[in-house]
């Protein structure tokens, strides 16, 4: 692992369980020894407003959150020219084709089902965005579906 | 009308002028020469009579000429007789004539040396000297004498001579006889009588005085006649039928004609000596003549007259004949011409213009046939559209057509209830302007889904499900768009017929439905994900070590969850079979990737169990067209199944040839295998053998009905071959395409949804 990349990077972790979000804060921090700096935050009014303070170079966004949902955080995060093009991937367990094409057209690049990914493999996806930088230029590609022993992450 | 009239008077003047012109100009010719031939024949008639009087006075002068000459012969200087033997004779001579009234014999001086009167006795004192007299100089001269006709003794007389020669031939004296002169009038009056009142026929001398007369009165006055015009011609020479008409001096009009009466007398001894120079004149009266000719000129007239009237008449009714067809054609035509077309020209005759009456009827007959079935198409026509009409108002689902500038002709009743337009307002307008439709994302113009002009074929061609569009009144409805056109569409201006099914009601149930099951799939993951994530963090001792019991303990509830995921996602994917949701993705490419990836996932599972799992694969395998997360969750379901049922020591084998056209994947088992009785049932939705059951209970019943779906939808086919105890052999079919194909359309933004693995 390479600790020296992940240092000063910000990551937004924006989920309402708080099961969840204690469990995911709780293995990504495992990541922290590396550099990485967690923000758990539990709604999208909360992320925009931590956003204009602090730049994101990853959001993990859920859907269904209370008050603005993440689509709805999303359409005003990208209004912002600063986080216009910031990596963001969907975490969630809505599965239907409508939401996984609304999330592309919102600039997702990557679309997990949460129930279908073990903690371990989400924060790996997780590392691996932050250090392979150029998530932009992988998104053009054709979606690359990788195959896990759980579930499959869909590059969007 | 004005050009029947004219064509009528035209008709009329033609025919009387082709009738009556040659019948005139004969008539008159006729006529005129009839007129020449009359004045010819009367003329003749005239000289006859004239010879005929000539012939009888002349007849009568010789005769007494003759006996004249016995008394000459008596008195001759050598007969010898005595004086009074020859007064004997002459007086038996006078006695016995009935025309000699004094009879005298002179010498060569003109002294009368004898003499004899019928009713005097005559002394030789009662002698007279008879020289210097007209009569003894004319004797003397011509040898005899003929004198004008005098009155005497109540008796028309005239005075004849002769003279006496010697037997040399000398003049010896003369002798004279008073003779009757009534001879002449009763000849010429007798001839006269042939001749028509007042005609007349006369004698006149040279100088146009009268000598014979019917009426004795004339000759006494020595009446002159030279007056007439007929009279030029005896001092012209005396040609014959020599005739002329005029007035007489009575106040007749006659046909005058002159002819000269020579009469010579015959002497003993001397020859021929002529007597009288005169000239016989009939004069018929120009009725008589002409009479004939005026008849006929009369009859002409009549027969003209008659000619014309009835060449007016015969005119009149054959340019009737000839123009009443045309006028009853002309009135036809007009009937014709307000429509009246069972109307008929009634023209009877047989001749060109009966034809064309009979072809103008047929015409009209057959135009009428034409219309009255025209008619009949129309009201058909009319009932069909009423019929259709009535059919598109029971119809519930909106139809509307347009025409080729995609204007409306057609809206029913359901489609008046879906835009929330009336009729009248929708008529005639754009169809663009009423149905604003839009597939969630985008716009869609209606228009677009109208087939072009004079594109092939017919029926549906375009359709679009599950459109949103907002009407007139703002409501929101979903509807399902078929546009077709119609065969001959073109011909009536008919463009595209477009049928909306309103499927709101459906679609807005649909719609929660389908929130219903996304939402509750979400709601039954989150639990359980936090469920896995909390025995996950267990289990790697973050918050602690766990000894062996909890770890196993641990790892059980966590398998559990996993096949309550599962469990999740195959109901989610049922769900999406049913509602036709499962979409297919289709990409061309090879499917070696997919089978050592799935050979790979399963590869640690069948170690564990203690099963054999081989892949055998050619290396020449044609690409595919297939949705790689789908088949890959077929090739999931299949080798778990496998694996599931195969006991330890067992064997699964993973395969894939090309057989024919298609590619044919195999995953052979020797597990308990599949009963011949329920192998029909396989496929079906939560069907669990019994057999399987037996050894597992917590299978879904899923697996297999999902991935026949699949497969199916590729085109392919999902067979098996299964005996108890020995084992179950599953065939994936999967079409090859033909290489020259474009690939389907590699649709990134349509990634497939992530599916669980099995």
């Amino acid at each position: 692992m390479v600790q020296e990349t992940l240092t000063g990077k910000n990551l937004f972790l924006v989920e309402d369980d708080p099961l969840l979000q204690r469990l995911l804060t709780d293995k990504l921090l495992e990541l922290k020894g590396k550099g990485l700096k967690v923000h758990a935050i539990s709604t999208g009014e909360d992320a925009l407003a931590i956003a204009k303070q602090t730049k994101p170079d990853l959001v993990l966004l859920d859907i269904v959150l209370p008050g603005m949902s993440g689509f709805e955080f999303l359409e005003q995060f990208r209004k912002e020219p600063a986080s216009a093009k910031t990596p963001v991937v969907v975490l969630s367990n809505l599965n239907a084709d409508t939401d996984k094409e609304r999330a592309k057209s919102l600039g997702v690049i990557a679309y997990l089902v949460k129930a279908n990914f073990s903690l371990k493999e989400i924060s790996g996806e997780v590392e691996k965005l932050l250090l392979g930088g150029d998530t932009m230029s992988a998104s053009a590609e054709a979606p690359d579906i990788k195959k896990t022993s759980e579930g499959t992450i869909i590059y969007l | 009308m004005k050009n029947r009239i004219k064509l009528h008077t035209k008709f009329i003047v033609l025919l009387i002028s082709v009738s009556l012109i040659p019948l005139l100009i004969v008539a008159s010719v006729t006529l005129v020469r009839f007129q020449k031939t009359l004045g010819e024949d009367a003329t003749k008639l005239g000289h006859q009579l004239a010879q005929t009087a000539t012939a009888e006075i002349g007849a009568f002068l010789v005769s007494q000429f003759g006996i004249l000459e016995n008394i000459a012969a008596i008195y001759q200087p050598d007969f010898p007789i005595d004086p009074k033997t020859a007064e004997g004779i002459m007086e038996v001579i006078l006695l016995r004539s009935d025309s000699f009234a004094d009879i005298s014999v002179v010498d060569t001086a003109g002294k009368e040396i004898a003499r004899k009167n019928r009713l005097l006795v005559i002394t030789p004192e009662d002698l007279r000297d008879q020289s210097g007299t007209a009569a003894f100089d004319g004797v003397r001269s011509q040898g005899t004498y003929v004198g004008p006709v005098y009155l005497s003794a109540g008796k028309p007389l005239f005075d004849f001579g002769r003279r006496i020669l010697d037997s040399q031939g000398q003049f010896a004296g003369a002798v004279f006889a008073q003779v009757d002169a009534r001879i002449m009038p009763d000849v010429v009056a007798k001839i006269s009588r042939i001749v028509e009142p007042p005609g007349r026929v006369y004698v006149v001398d040279d100088k146009g005085t009268v000598v014979a007369y019917p009426d004795l009165s004339y000759v006494l006055a020595k009446k002159s006649l030279a007056d007439l015009p007929i009279m030029q011609s005896i001092t012209a020479e005396h040609e014959e039928l020599e005739s002329s008409v005029y007035k007489n001096e009575k106040g007749d009009r006659v046909l005058a004609a002159v002819h000269p009466m020579n009469i010579e007398l015959f002497e003993s001894g001397a020859g021929s000596v002529p007597a009288v120079n005169w000239f016989v004149v009939t004069e018929q009266p120009e009725d008589a003549v002409f009479g004939k000719a005026r008849e006929a000129a009369l009859f002409s007239i009549v027969v003209s007259i008659l000619a014309v009237l009835l060449s007016i008449a015969a005119a009149v009714f054959f340019a009737g004949k000839i123009s009443h067809p045309i006028e009853t054609l002309h009135a036809a035509a007009q009937e014709f011409g307000k429509g009246n077309l069972s109307y008929r020209a009634a023209v009877e005759t047989k001749d060109e213009i009966g034809d064309l009456a009979e072809s103008f009827n047929t015409t009209a007959g057959a135009l009428e046939k034409t219309i009255q079935s025209l008619k009949e198409e129309e009201e058909i026509v009319e009932a069909e559209r009423d019929k259709l009409s009535l059919i598109l108002a029971g119809i519930t689902n909106a139809v509307i057509a347009v025409d080729h500038g995609r204007n409306v002709v057609l809206f029913n009743r359901a489609a008046e209830t879906l835009t929330g337009l009336t009729l009248e307002k929708a008529l005639g307008k754009p169809i663009g302007g009423i149905l604003a439709l839009s597939d969630g994302t985008k716009n869609i113009d209606v228009g677009e889904y109208c087939p072009p002009k004079g594109s092939a074929g017919e029926g549906p061609v375009f359709g679009r499900e599950n459109l949103r569009m907002v009407n007139a009144k703002g409501e929101e409805h979903f509807v399902n768009m078929i546009s077709g056109r119609l065969h001959g569409g073109e011909s009536i201006n008919l463009g595209c017929v477009l049928t909306l099914e309103d499927i709101t009601r459906e679609y807005v149930m649909e719609r929660t439905k389908r929130e219903f099951v996304s939402i509750a799939a979400h709601q039954l993951r989150t639990p359980l994900t936090g469920m896995s994530w909390t025995i996950e963090a267990l289990l790697s001792g973050e918050k602690g070590a766990l000894n062996s019991g909890q770890k196993e303990l641990a790892e059980g509830g966590l398998d559990a969850l996993r096949r309550m995921l599962d469990l999740v996602n195959d109901l989610l994917d049922v769900s999406r079979i049913e509602e036709g949701r499962f979409g297919i993705k289709l990409s061309r490419q090879p499917l070696s990737l997919i089978l050592s990836r799935v050979f790979s996932t399963f590869e640690r599972t069948a170690a564990k169990k203690g099963i054999e799992f081989r892949a055998v694969m050619p290396e020449d395998l044609p690409p595919l067209d297939f949705d790689t997360d789908k088949i890959e969750l077929v090739l999931n379901n299949i080798i778990d199944n496998a694996i599931m049922y195969t006991s330890a020591g067992g064997r699964v084998t993973i395969g894939a040839e090309r057989q024919g056209s298609e590619v044919v994947i195999h995953i052979a088992d020797t597990g308990i295998g599949i009963p011949a009785a329920e192998s029909e049932r396989i496929f079906t939705k939560f069907f669990r053998s019994r057999r399987a059951l037996s050894h597992y209970t917590d299978g879904s019943g899923l697996g297999l009905f999902v991935a026949k779906n699949i497969v199916d939808q590729h085109g392919g086919r999902i067979t098996f071959t299964s005996k108890e105890d020995v084992g179950t052999t599953f065939s994936i079919a999967l079409p090859i395409p033909d290489p020259a194909s474009p690939p389907p359309a590699h649709m990134p933004e349509n990634a497939p949804s992530a599916s669980a693995s099995a």
